[in-house]
């Protein structure tokens, strides 16, 4: 199926509409978190940030944690901007899931508020396979 | 005409009629007793007079009839699910008359087919049509319309049962587990996930009221224009902002998955959300021993029923 019908064009417009009217009556009623629109305009202001994890952490199945300071846009409240790498080969899907890093893991991760949750390309512990993780903002 | 696999041996002998408990005998057009009669409609036994509650799966599950199907997709990613969420294994299963309550296209009756299974999927849906299409050449499946709160078979009639993703969008989660529990053999075992109450099933139950009110088909057309449009532009804070207040899932298996799983996840009438301690507190109440949780699935449980 693709959105090649007139019908469907127009779906897509009545829906996309109606969807922001609803959205709009949920956060101001606050049934609906808040997007944080101050705080994804002031990300773009700041220096990128990059650090070296050391500090690592298990959480559950192929899940690890590594700590990140507070102030950085993360998927908790937007999209963050962090890319994880691997010997600086670039790790991913971002945005992942936490089940889906805990289950599939795969490089899977999640900058999730002062947290980064992520998986390593092999599912190994990444405190004895000898390799290196480093995040990068990339804007 | 309906016909006539080596598992309706099997299953034949375990029908009843869900209101009364007559038995039913199939007369070739129909199974019947009691004065009751429940048709075979285009091959498929109805146990109930149409889909009720669960359209958006009826339309859902005929558009996207093999997406989540590991024999169509060549993957085995919806296995992977599967053992995960339930901890069943081939060695379990062979041989064994297991029951799928809430079948939809069959995504894990598939799996219990290829393991040698023989499988009774059933769903309130018309998707028992998307079913019946994906499995009509293999001998171990047969897939009939009915209401998993009010089934059409014997007390003691399953050696397992299981139920991923599917007691939640019931008018009563709870309620309709504990109508699974007498079909199952003593020494049988049943195996459930449901949703989880993270903040995004929660976000999504406080939209689903809205979205409910929109014709099915045009959420479906906006689903496929904007999980696409948003997946691709993940890595922009204002994307992300969207999704905040309207999660949709990225699963790295594909734009088609991931369309069906937002569309999935607002459509329906019923989203329940529930804890992990409240789960294993149906299996307790059930009477059912050697609990447990299959894997890091929050609220996937499995359980036994006493011999």
């Amino acid at each position: 199926m693709k959105n090649n019908t007139l019908l469907d064009k127009l779906s897509v417009m009545l829906v996309s509409v109606y969807l922001v009217i609803v959205a709009f009556w949920l956060i101001v009623t606050r049934k609906l978190p808040s997007p944080h629109f101050g705080r994804i305009a002031l990300a773009y202001t700041r220096k990128p940030y990059s650090l070296e994890i050391h500090e690592l952490r298990a959480e559950s199945g192929h899940c690890w944690l590594g700590s990140l300071p507070g102030y950085l846009l993360s998927d908790k409240e937007s999209s963050s901007l962090l890319v994880l790498f691997e010997n600086d080969v670039p790790l991913g899907p971002a945005h992942a899931g936490h089940d889906d890093i805990r289950n599939l893991g795969g490089g899977r991760f999640s900058h999730w508020g002062t947290e980064l949750y992520f998986s390593t390309s092999d599912n190994s512990d990444p405190r004895s396979n000898g390799k290196r993780y480093t995040v990068r903002e990339i804007r | 005409m309906m016909s006539q696999k080596p598992i309706t041996q099997r299953v034949f002998p375990l029908l009843r009629d869900p209101a009364t408990g007559v038995d039913l005998q199939f007369d070739g057009k129909a199974f019947v007793g009691g004065g009751a009669s429940f048709p075979v409609v285009d091959d498929i036994p109805r146990f109930v007079s149409s889909d009720h509650y669960v359209k958006s799966f009826s339309f859902e599950w005929n558009t996207h009839h093999n997406t989540q199907l590991d024999c169509h997709q060549g993957d085995q990613s919806s296995e992977s699910e599967f053992v995960q969420k339930t901890n069943f294994t081939p060695a379990e299963l062979r041989g064994k008359l297991v029951l799928d309550a809430g079948v939809g296209a069959g995504r894990y009756a598939d799996i219990v087919s290829r393991w040698g299974g023989d499988v009774v999927g059933v769903d309130l849906s018309y998707a028992v049509e998307a079913a019946y299409r994906n499995f009509k050449d293999r001998d171990n499946v047969w897939i009939a319309q009915a209401d998993i709160g009010n089934l059409p078979f014997k007390p003691a009639s399953f050696d397992a049962i299981f139920s991923i993703g599917v007691l939640h969008h019931t008018p009563n989660t709870k309620n309709y587990f504990m109508k699974l529990i007498p079909l199952l053999k003593p020494g049988g075992t049943i195996a459930i996930w449901v949703y989880p109450d993270d903040e995004s099933y929660a976000i999504r139950a406080r939209w689903i009221p809205f979205v409910n009110k929109l014709p099915i088909r045009m959420f479906y057309a906006w689903c496929r224009w904007f999980v696409p449009w948003a997946t691709i532009r993940l890595n922009n804070p204002w994307v992300g902002a969207i999704r905040r207040v309207f999660p949709f899932p990225t699963h790295g298996l594909g734009f088609e998955h991931d369309i069906l799983d937002t569309f999935d996840g607002y459509s329906p009438r019923f989203h329940g959300i529930h804890s992990p301690e409240e789960v294993e507190g149906w299996f307790r109440e059930a009477g059912l021993t050697g609990i447990y949780r299959p894997s890091q699935w929050k609220t996937c449980m499995r359980g036994f029923k006493p011999e």
